[in-house]
């Protein structure tokens, strides 16, 4: 896609002009390159960010107190982890859940905390785990391109 | 004064001397990477929050030219995230504008304009750009969201004080 397009597409959006819609939301996973970051999102909305450690952020949604995705920072790192670990081939797929698994282990021993923080992290951590589905999964092709 | 939305990836905001306005491009990635995921709410924020020249639909089902001033609502703007172990070199250059506009926007209908929604509650808007002079910008956004306040400044994210590396104004 050209910059043209990408700007008449743009400019559609905010001047209600016949445009392409948007694909129907669903559950994602997606790494972003300019933030080294990777976000999930069980729901389409505006989110609160609470950022938890160096990795984690937990994402609220707007207006109740329930957690509706996660943000994982630095995500090139933790990437090389499970990449070492997992053996990942590049066909391969990531695991949301194992990614956040890592950055636990490496948010708490990169953070001195006392006995309140650590509790809180732990509790958000938690609630991380509840929201990401167990089949979560990124493809490494995209960290890889990214990294290359 | 507001963004044009002839040019709609581009953004107008205060700069680094918190006086002269810069123009920031909007990462195409980012906005195409919104769009395939289907995340309309960050399509909202993008033309209502960070560009802020959009249209509208109003409560009675009109169409309107609405949005907000965009970026340069921003009253704080802070240099570097502190994200030891990963890209320091990237972190220490990304800036965050934060702002407290009083509403967001989102895409209900994908085919429509956006609409007008309550702000998420205890939380500002934080857009995080790079300044770096190229062809006819000075700079370009990379991403966007609303983060919790803090308490005890609710004009500022949570944190802000061990987030940041440095206020810049």
């Amino acid at each position: 896609m050209d910059n043209a397009t990408n700007t008449a597409w743009l400019a559609g959006m905010m001047n209600g002009e016949a445009r392409e819609t948007t694909l129907p939301f669903r559950p994602v996973a997606q790494y972003h390159p300019e933030m080294d970051c990777m976000l999930y999102l069980r729901e389409d909305c505006s989110y609160r960010a609470d950022r938890v450690d160096l990795f984690l952020t937990l994402l609220w949604h707007p207006y109740e107190q329930r957690a509706v995705g996660i943000k994982l920072k630095g995500f090139r790192f933790l990437f090389e982890q499970v990449r070492r670990i997992h053996n990942l081939q590049p066909e391969g797929f990531i695991s949301v859940a194992t990614a956040l698994e890592i950055s636990l282990a490496g948010g708490i021993a990169e953070t001195i905390m006392n006995d309140a923080a650590r509790s809180r992290v732990v509790r958000l951590y938690d609630e991380a785990r509840r929201v990401v589905a167990s089949d979560a999964r990124l493809p490494a092709t995209e960290l890889l391109q990214a990294a290359a | 004064m507001r963004s044009d939305r002839e040019t709609p990836n581009v953004v107008l905001a205060r700069g680094r001397d918190g006086e002269q306005h810069v123009r920031l491009s909007a990462s195409i990635a980012t906005l195409r990477r919104f769009r395939d995921g289907g995340l309309n709410a960050k399509l909202g924020e993008y033309c209502g929050l960070v560009h802020g020249n959009t249209r509208e639909r109003t409560a009675n089902g009109n169409v309107v030219d609405g949005g907000t001033q965009g970026l340069l609502l921003a009253t704080a703007l802070f240099r570097g995230l502190k994200r030891p172990l990963t890209s320091a070199g990237l972190d220490g250059e990304i800036c965050a504008f934060i702002s407290r506009p009083g509403c967001t926007f989102e895409f209900p209908n994908p085919s429509d304009v956006a609409v007008r929604c309550a702000a998420p509650l205890r939380s500002v808007f934080v857009t995080y750009a790079r300044f770096e002079a190229r062809d006819t910008v000075d700079g370009e956004i990379l991403s966007w969201e609303w983060v919790l306040a803090d308490a005890r400044d609710s004009a500022l994210p949570d944190g802000w004080d061990v987030r940041y590396e440095e206020r810049i104004w």
